[in-house]
């Protein structure tokens, strides 16, 4: 572990990563104490105000100030990142372990289930699930990890074939192990790994889907603020000519968030995979 | 080999059926049906006699599963049905959308192949010098930023501060159809999908290619006297391959979605914007027809995927 800890910090861009996500996540939770702008307060008289020192950001259509909105709207990617992802992965390993160690018509009818799911564009799905349900916060996450478990799913079943072949299973076997316990205690260890790695991959992609979403009205609803309904502004022609501060700011931290994410996912990959001779 | 495929063709065939049944089931069980689509599009006066002859005319009132063998039967002759929302025939919409965005996502895969694989392999090849960690920098960079805000940033530069390019649509109302004029509108839209296809393909091709270079045999070629050249091109790369061609096949579920957003915010007439027209809508029968579309498009591509792989690995041909 701490081998793999001080190869991660040898990975410059995981470590910017990393820094970039802590602050986020501390300006997030502190933000009510350290912003003294309201998020939420309409000032019509400060319409489109350029940014300043009042407004370190400027002011958008409504008069709210845009670097408080920025930061609580990261509350909500984060949120999208953290509990759509650990719903994928929750439902993807389980049926992974299951499939990989059961084998027979488990296996066959899991592994058909996640190809159907596979073949589609997951965005779609969530598209249709928001559509039909309507837009929430709940329901992003909820149709992101309900519609994203296949991927996951295929990767443990392939970890979980290769690694129920190892001696320390075939000896917990012999002992009489249960297949229950065999799962828990020695497989699952051991393919965190990997899976790891693809938990990032997979929070990237699910905070790209929540910006998506909110840019195009089916996300989270107004007035909580979110990057990608924040970039809803820009397109109208004249905003994104005369006021690319309204628009420029939450583009740039979505794009941070999610470089973030994948170069800590990288840093992790290469920390974990002796493969790579990095000298 | 040909067991191989055939077995690959009927296991499609299954999914696509299963994905036939899943989407009817999904959208005959979700509330906001159409009979409800029509109260509120009426306002709440429904007459018996609008609603029957509405039921009528899209089968409602028959059983399930009679709805759905109509529904494939039609299918598989042609016929998608009709839109709820203005009775247009799906099929004509879906001829008329689907160019259009066969020529956004040609673009992208296009790039991937022809700019991302040789990206990635001039990154393995001169893995750690500053070029390598320079494209792996804008690879990532690439990779993260959402289609949309990086077309935003290309019509701020390039549509309103320097007026090259036209902001939407395919053509410019008005005037006669030209080549160049199509090839401007398209530019951008294909670009911001494009961008993220090249950037995570080369990250693909870089890490396969490494994997494979410094592999045994390839050493052994090397020992053996080859040219670096002809080590790289004819042993390492060739094995590099199949790796990157399931990969765009992965690649392909993300543009199909990312065409979606696109074609909305630059008003592209394509499958995106027709999918969007149809959530809004909420226009079950195309919904149906097009979600059915895409996927059997994605299967196609899959199989594909695995012919190509089987054609370039023999080990997987006894599977």
């Amino acid at each position: 572990m701490r081998r793999a800890w001080r190869r991660f910090r040898r990975h410059k861009l995981g470590l910017f990563g990393l820094i970039v996500i802590l602050v986020l996540l501390l300006s997030s939770l502190l933000a009510p104490v350290i912003l003294p702008w309201d998020p939420y307060g309409v000032d019509l008289v400060k319409r489109y105000q350029a940014p300043s020192v009042h407004n370190l950001l400027g002011t958008d259509q409504l008069g709210r100030d845009i670097l408080t909105r920025v930061i609580y709207a990261g509350r909500v990617s984060l949120m999208v990142g953290v509990f759509a992802v650990a719903l994928q992965m929750a439902i993807g390993v389980i049926l992974g372990l299951v499939s990989g160690l059961g084998g027979g018509w488990p296996d066959e009818i899991i592994q058909r289930t996640a190809e159907v799911f596979l073949s589609f564009p997951s965005l779609i799905l969530v598209f249709v699930f928001v559509a039909v349900f309507g837009p929430s916060l709940m329901n992003v996450i909820l149709s992101i990890g309900l519609f994203g478990w296949a991927f996951p799913c295929r990767l443990a079943r392939g970890e979980v074939l290769s690694a129920r072949e190892d001696e320390y299973v075939l000896a917990a076997r012999a002992f009489g192990a249960s297949s229950l316990r065999i799962a828990l205690r020695h497989i699952l260890p051991n393919i965190v790994a990997p899976l790891l790695v693809n938990a990032s991959l997979l929070a990237a992609t699910a905070i790209l889907y929540e910006a998506s979403l909110s840019f195009l009205g089916l996300g989270v609803q107004p007035p909580t603020p979110t990057w990608g309904m924040m970039l809803k502004v820009a397109q109208n022609p004249s905003t994104l000519k005369n006021y690319p501060w309204t628009w420029i700011p939450p583009g740039v931290m979505v794009s941070l968030l999610v470089i973030s994410v994948n170069f800590i996912g990288d840093a992790v990959r290469d920390a974990l995979d002796p493969r790579y001779s990095r000298g | 080999m040909i067991h191989y495929f055939i077995r690959r063709i009927l296991l499609s065939l299954l999914t696509l059926f299963l994905i036939s049944i899943a989407t009817f089931a999904i959208l005959k069980i979700a509330p906001g049906g159409p009979i409800d689509m029509l109260l509120f599009r009426t306002g709440g006066a429904l007459s018996e006699t609008v609603r029957e002859a509405y039921v009528k005319k899209f089968g409602l009132d028959k059983p399930i599963h009679l709805q759905y063998l109509y529904w494939i039967g039609n299918t598989l002759r042609g016929d998608l049905g009709l839109r709820m929302k203005n009775s247009r025939p799906i099929t004509e919409e879906v001829a008329k959308a689907l160019p259009n965005t066969l020529e956004l996502m040609g673009v992208g895969l296009g790039m991937a192949v022809l700019v991302g694989i040789p990206i990635g392999i001039i990154m393995a090849i001169k893995q750690y010098s500053l070029l390598d960690y320079g494209l792996t920098v804008f690879a990532f960079v690439g990779v993260s930023i959402p289609a949309f805000f990086l077309a935003f940033f290309l019509i701020y530069v390039f549509c309103i501060r320097l007026s090259v390019l036209p902001i939407g649509g395919t053509t410019t109302p008005g005037q006669p159809w030209s080549l160049i004029n199509h090839l401007k509108h398209l530019a951008i839209p294909s670009l911001s999908l494009a961008v993220a296809e090249f950037a995570a393909t080369s990250r693909y091709a870089r890490s396969s290619m490494l994997e494979k270079m410094n592999a045994q045999y390839v050493t052994t070629a090397r020992s053996k006297g080859l040219a670096e050249w002809r080590v790289l091109t004819k042993h390492a790369f060739r094995t590099a391959l199949s790796p990157i061609v399931t990969m765009l096949s992965l690649r392909l579920r993300d543009l199909i979605a990312g065409t979606v957003v696109i074609e909305t915010v630059m008003s592209w007439p394509g499958m995106g914007m027709l999918f969007m027209d149809a959530v809004s809508s909420r226009d079950f029968t195309l919904l149906m027809g097009l979600t059915l579309i895409t996927g059997a498009a994605m299967i196609g591509a899959n199989l594909l995927a695995d012919l190509a792989y089987a054609l370039l690995d023999p080990r997987v041909r006894y599977y």
